[in-house]
């Protein structure tokens, strides 16, 4: 074994380091399951890459004892894993309760989510660390570590490459990462089942759409697009943002001659009806600011849509540009696409 | 099970202090404003706690029957079958899941009782209580349980949530409406029990039931069969007050600001308009709301709608356990400038589907405001 491994093995054989390694592999982690921040601004897997680390240090810290084959362990260490095994197993149910209750409480998740974009990739890190290090965390807080006799000739050269394999996990991952966010193409993301938006308008039907693409599987960018959509007949409309104006049609049946409505108060910003990229989010890719296009054509169908760019990567490296395309015809077909 | 260790039990374990969140914030979500209707719900959660403890503190043996390997493996068999019905239900809003939802969830609680029986609680039972094979035996059953959970449960998850559009819409739906989360729960708290269950062998002297009872044991035992049928009947039975006629709220104002006309209407023509509000409620406990929020306006030759009426405006209120289905929601006027709006649902309780009330809600208004018919 190097002097720096050797030293690094020392300074994990004293409990409080050891501790402060589980307190902090604890506390990242509830910070990915929270929403604060409440986006990561692209430097989400820069946290993944942390908590890898010390991932692996706990467990060479523990000779890998959670993961090892029964049948290369005497009694007392097979002990030792069993334990901690369940033990680990009841904080494991402890852990997925207070990081459900994180999730869905911390600031900034407060509001219902409209989109389904499934769960978010920080989280789905939380839950796989938790999963993957609970029994390795429960051995380094007990001390259920492997005895040192301070003889590094004593270190069987199997643990040695064990622990290089695991610290080649840090590469891997980044390299996957990489490849999934530059290369996996974008996915839809569609309304969610369990949120309904009330809205009604004299002489229109409207319904409330909301979609989004979703780059990099869970790892990326969300591009959202939320936007309460109505039809008379004539045209189609976007109602809730007074950047887009109402179409003719739309404002006689609101405001008839001599009606006296001001046109400000016709259709007055509704964040819950429409916002511009609602629900964007760039965890682990730096999104920029969405910018939203409506178009009414002569046949009266609304072409309406979200635009954002993504750069994954610094020095705009494989940066990418999302679309979410949103039409509707006249008499309410509604059509989603992007890319 | 060992006597002869008396230290005194831990009062908070991670399980404990885990399951005392998920009532606690259960309990704390019903009691938020806006569902206080749902006052029944916390005494109902109040009473499965009461008969988790009552269960919990019966000591017995397994007896003859459960004392056996092959019927225990049985029984974790059924536990599995049924938590694969439960991941397989389909969310509350897809026509018949509920139903099969809340028969599979009424399913699991015998069935983890006869687990307890079977087991007699040993993987959750404090160190002090089991002795030392006891204690191996149940940590190996945590030490196979475990990579069993993450593969099981995470890797469902993270497969699902990744592989599709659709699998991701499934996760998030099935995560918040369907039974997913409660085969999740019950593989949390119950899957050691469930290989513990597995792997102990047959019993060698099973012992009769109830001899060695003593009156105070024999008299939990019947307190907590009682608790079990009230937790297991009061579902059933509010599910039947769902016959009891509906409870109507109907009140009408007239508008302050009056909305603008519809086309085809006269431009100059002076519009006076009214609004409808109300909601009818089927069911006590179990329950359904069917809320109309609309306006019409007259004007002396016809009366229209103002808002309302349209058929994004026809759906279901609050409900608990029920589910409602649109059967007509229209809006015609007639060539007397009356102007008609019908919104018809059936209600039916989750439980026991075939019980179902129609409502039909009715706002008939002439050309010159008067009120025909409403609700």
């Amino acid at each position: 074994m190097s002097g720096t491994g050797r030293a690094r093995r020392t300074l994990l054989r004293q409990r409080g380091v050891r501790r402060a390694l589980v307190i902090a592999i604890v506390v990242l982690t509830t910070i990915l399951a929270s929403s604060l921040p409440a986006s990561l601004e692209g430097l989400g897997i820069v946290a993944v890459l942390v908590l890898v680390a010390m991932d692996v240090t706990a467990v060479v810290a523990t000779d890998a004892l959670a993961f090892v084959r029964g049948a290369v362990l005497d009694e007392r260490e097979r002990a030792n894993r069993d334990r901690a095994y369940r033990r680990g197993f009841r904080i494991l149910g402890l852990a997925l309760v207070l990081t459900v209750l994180v999730a869905t409480w911390s600031p900034g998740s407060q509001s219902p989510s409209e989109l389904n974009a499934g769960i978010v990739g920080r989280v789905v890190v939380a839950i796989l660390n938790l999963l993957v290090m609970m029994p390795t965390l429960v051995l380094v807080w007990a001390d259920a570590v492997p005895a040192d006799d301070g003889d590094a000739a004593t270190t069987s050269h199997s643990t040695r490459l064990r622990a290089g394999a695991a610290w080649l996990l840090l590469p891997a991952i980044l390299a996957a990462w990489v490849v999934d966010v530059t290369t996996a193409p974008s996915t839809a993301a569609w309304a969610s089942d369990t949120f309904v938006e009330g809205f009604s308008m004299s002489g229109a039907t409207c319904t409330h759409v909301v979609s989004g693409r979703i780059v990099g599987l869970e790892f990326g960018a969300v591009v959202g697009l939320r936007a309460e959509v109505c039809w008379n007949g004539v045209d189609a409309f976007v109602v809730g943002d007074p950047t887009v104006p109402l179409p003719s049609s739309a404002i006689a049946r609101l405001n008839p001659p001599g009606g006296g409505i001001r046109a400000q108060y016709l259709d007055p910003a509704d964040p819950q009806a429409t916002l511009c990229g609602a629900e964007s989010n760039g965890d682990f890719a730096v999104l920029s600011p969405p910018v939203c296009t409506a178009v009414i054509d002569p046949t009266g169908t609304l072409h309406y849509t979200v635009r954002a760019r993504l750069t994954p990567l610094p020095f705009g490296v494989a940066a990418r540009d999302v679309r979410v395309n949103l039409v509707v015809t006249r008499v309410g077909v509604v059509l989603l696409s992007g890319g | 099970m060992s006597a002869a260790r008396r230290r005194k039990p831990p009062v908070f374990t991670p399980t404990r202090v885990a399951l005392g969140l998920l009532f606690t914030v259960m309990a704390l979500s019903l009691a938020l404003p806006g569902v206080a209707e749902t006052w029944w719900v916390l005494g109902y959660l109040g009473l499965i706690v009461a008969t988790a403890i009552a269960l919990n503190g019966l000591r017995r043996e397994p007896g003859q029957v459960l004392g056996r390997r092959a019927v225990r493996r049985g029984l974790v068999l059924a536990l599995m079958v049924v938590c694969v019905g439960l991941v397989a239900t389909p969310p509350f809003s897809e026509g018949q899941g509920p139903s099969a939802f809340l028969l599979l969830f009424f399913l699991l609680i015998p069935l983890n009782v006869a687990l307890g029986r079977a087991t007699q609680r040993v993987a959750t039972a404090p160190d002090a209580f089991v002795d030392e094979r006891e204690e191996a035996l149940r940590n190996r059953a945590h030490r196979i349980a475990y990579p069993l959970f993450a593969v099981v449960c995470g890797g469902t998850l993270v497969a699902a949530d990744m592989a599709s559009t659709q699998t991701r819409m499934w996760v998030i739906d099935a995560l918040i409406h369907g039974g997913p989360p409660v085969a999740l729960l019950e593989l949390l708290f119950v899957l050691p029990a469930m290989v513990f269950a597995f792997l102990e062998p047959d019993r060698l002297r099973p012992e009769p039931v109830d001899t060695d009872l003593s009156r105070l044991q024999r008299g939990r035992a019947r307190a907590a069969a009682a608790l079990l049928g009230l937790t297991l009947g009061t579902p059933v039975l509010l599910s039947l007050l769902m016959l009891l006629p509906p409870r109507v709220t109907a009140f009408t104002s007239a508008l302050t600001a009056s909305p603008p006309a519809q086309v085809g209407t006269s431009a100059v023509a002076p519009m006076n308009c009214k609004a409808f509000n109300a909601d009818v409620v089927v069911g006590r406990g179990i329950e359904a709301s069917i809320p109309v929020s609309a306006a019409a306006c007259w004007n002396g030759r016809v009366a229209t709608e103002s808002y309302g009426m349209n058929r994004s405006d026809c759906h279901a209120g609050d409900t608990l356990a029920a589910y409602v289905t649109t059967l007509r929601c229209s809006r015609t006027t007639d060539s007397g400038g009356t102007l008609h709006f019908v919104y018809s649902a059936a209600v039916a309780s989750a439980l026991l589907p075939f019980l179902t009330q129609d409502v039909t809600v009715h706002i008939v208004i002439d050309r010159n405001g008067n009120v025909e018919q409403f609700p």
